[in-house]
């Protein structure tokens, strides 16, 4: 349900940004969403979709490109993406770890015409 | 034509928070948010905590979706207390904590509990100006739940386990679950506690007494 709230934010910035650059329609917003945000982009499309329609965003695609889980190694420093399931560091096995990516959710850009 | 935005989507918040922030820093509060499921014994360990609190002026918000058994559970051991009602929100955000400390006098307190909404998944998304960000799982939850939660164990600043006295009628494997802990957040301690029969209490209290040194530092 705080997809409503989000879609929201990034139909307000796209809107008011399209405004200033004097942009007559919106083509496409682009965002970046960490794997661990809490945040589900299909949810987002559906919301952006209905509260978009009869604005200059009306139409426009909601690009989403995701950005993976990351994590640093205690152990050794090296960062690497973790398996699902048991998590440990593939360079050298530890299990000490520290979060680095996949908790962004941000806005891009917008293309705008 | 591309207009390069780079902002996060939850900016009100964040501002919001940053505000919270300034605010808590000005009167030397510590601010905790507690995070967890639903059962996990996050009002117990709020109990727990304000009988051992000794000259600590501890303030608390409680966030659920509704009633206020938790406040009426807090307030009835004298704590100046005020309750949210998120009326179906699965989280609380910076507004309703500013609103809140306009209700509660934080001037004379030292601690601010933040109970928030019992889940483990999206309040850990949203900033509410707190200096650490506390995750209470507990023995029947089961082993497996940083593994299942991974974001909400990432990010914690502590993990509390709780119910540690039911150990020995669960099929729950300690050193695995501190482990998972560590390959997830090995900066944040694990404090394993039961809040039944108050062993491992002293180890909680430690860490907030430091947290509340560090804090007016």
């Amino acid at each position: 349900m705080h997809e409503l709230s989000a879609a929201q934010r990034i139909l307000d910035t796209a809107l008011t940004e399209a405004r200033k650059a004097g942009a007559s329609s919106i083509l496409r917003v682009n965002l970046k969403l960490g794997e661990l945000s809490t945040f589900d982009a299909g949810c987002l499309r559906q919301y952006f979709g209905i509260i978009s329609k009869e604005t200059q965003a009306e139409g426009a695609s909601l690009d989403v490109e995701h950005i993976p889980v990351k994590y640093e190694c205690g152990g050794c420093g090296s960062n690497y993406v973790p398996n699902l399931g048991e998590i440990w560091c593939p360079a050298c096995s530890s299990k000490k770890g520290k979060l680095v990516g996949g908790m962004e959710f941000y806005i891009e850009s917008v293309e705008v015409k | 034509m591309k207009i390069p935005i780079m902002r996060r989507v939850l900016d009100e918040n964040d501002t919001a928070a940053g505000e919270l922030r300034s605010l808590f820093r000005e009167y030397k509060l510590f601010v905790i948010n507690i995070m967890g499921s639903p059962g996990a014994g996050k009002t117990s360990l709020i109990e727990q905590t304000l009988t051992r609190a000794g000259g600590m002026k501890i303030g608390v918000i409680e966030g659920d979706v509704a009633s206020s058994i938790d406040a009426d559970r807090v307030g009835r051991m004298g704590a100046p207390v005020v309750q949210i009602n998120t009326g179906g929100g699965c989280h609380l955000n910076a507004d309703m904590v500013k609103l809140a400390v306009q209700v509660i006098s934080i001037t004379d307190l030292d601690i601010l509990v933040i109970e928030n909404v019992g889940n483990l998944v999206c309040p850990v998304q949203f900033d509410l100006g707190e200096n650490a960000a506390v995750i209470a799982a507990s023995v029947p939850e089961g082993d497996d739940k940083p593994l299942k939660y991974p974001a909400a164990f990432s990010t914690a600043s502590v993990v509390v386990l709780n119910k540690t006295d039911l150990m020995e009628h669960m099929r729950f494997d300690a050193d695995r679950f501190e482990e998972r802990v560590s390959a997830l957040n090995e900066d944040a301690p694990l404090i394993k506690l039961s809040c039944s029969t108050g062993e491992g209490m002293d180890g909680w209290m430690e860490w907030l007494e430091r947290g509340l040194r560090s804090a007016r530092e």
